[in-house]
């Protein structure tokens, strides 16, 4: 193996590359200076990087969040049991808040469209018109004209 | 999301009373009574002219117009409209809807009652009395809202 091949193994994890090339690397290592003063830069500069986040992490304060994850979580959930049907609409609508809120408006679009349709079906026109009459004694007929409907009483009623 | 719940069951609400709110506007109406004669000279007094569609599909020929009230009827509100002899007819407004009205007429008279529903712009001719001696009484009824 030359420098070339070498340098990119640098630094790998155990298990990163395959025996092979492992050994191969190793074997290179022995022979050449250069390699080895590499590698132990990039050692040197992993140990500055973890001690780094550690001094990091340190500064943040995670006191409350294992308890902040529990409360996230429902209480089924951790009890091991499976949320019922009103828990899972209650995720699914917090999960989909556009839809939830498309789904609320839908009625009121409904109840728009019911009423604009029976708003202009009750227009003028044969459909708007209904008669109902009732006499104890006298016949009844009703008759259909362009201005409206005209209601006659009488033994045999009166129209023409 | 509160107030996006908020909103649209705001809007079912509204929305819910838009038809509430127009069916209980008060409606004016216009009502006419009027003595239809089986003999006489045909043609129809001044007046009356724009009833000639209605009126001419009746047995009677000449018309004379008794009363006319002129009332804004809210929806089951009524009016008695007289007639001569001590005599009256009841107009109910039962509903009204984008300008269709439903009125329930009583005429004791004949013992009849009627309840129809006319577009925008109808007028219900009604005999409200049978006839006698060749002559009837009828009422015309119009809600101009």
């Amino acid at each position: 193996m030359r420098c070339a091949g070498a340098i990119p193994l640098l630094g790998s994890r155990p298990g990163e590359i395959d025996p092979t090339e492992e050994a191969l690397l190793q074997a290179h290592l022995a022979t050449c200076d250069s390699c080895r003063a590499r590698l132990a830069d990039v050692e040197a500069l992993g140990v500055i990087v973890r001690d780094g986040l550690m001094v990091e992490a340190a500064r943040r304060d995670l006191a409350g969040l294992a308890d902040g994850v529990m409360a996230r979580i429902p209480a089924s959930a951790w009890r091991g049991e499976r949320p019922g049907a009103l828990g899972r609409a209650r995720a699914f609508l917090r999960h989909h808040r556009v839809l939830a809120a498309a789904s609320a408006l839908a009625p009121a679009l409904a109840a728009l469209a019911l009423y604009l349709y029976i708003d202009r079906g009750s227009g003028a026109g044969p459909a708007g018109l209904s008669v109902e009459v009732t006499s104890e004694d006298l016949a009844a007929i009703v008759l259909d004209t362009s201005d409206g409907p005209i209601i006659l009483v009488g033994e045999g009623a009166n129209g023409t | 999301m509160r107030s996006t719940w908020t909103a649209a069951w705001a809007a079912v609400v509204l929305l819910a009373c838009l038809p509430a709110r127009a069916a209980d506007a008060p409606v004016p109406v216009r009502i006419r009574v009027l003595q239809g004669f089986r003999q006489g000279t045909p043609g129809l007094p001044p007046g009356l002219e724009d009833l000639k569609a209605q009126l001419s599909a009746t047995a009677y020929v000449r018309w004379e117009q008794a009363e006319e009230v002129k009332v804004s009827l809210a929806p089951g509100k009524s009016v008695a409209v007289s007639l001569p002899g001590g005599r009256a007819v009841s107009v109910l407004l039962v509903e009204s809807k984008s300008g269709a009205a439903t009125f329930e007429v009583s005429a004791p008279d004949s013992r009849t009652r009627s309840r129809v529903t006319v577009p925008p712009g109808k007028r219900i001719v009604q005999q409200v009395s049978a006839e006698q001696g060749g002559s009837a009484w009828f009422v015309t009824i119009k809600a101009s809202g």
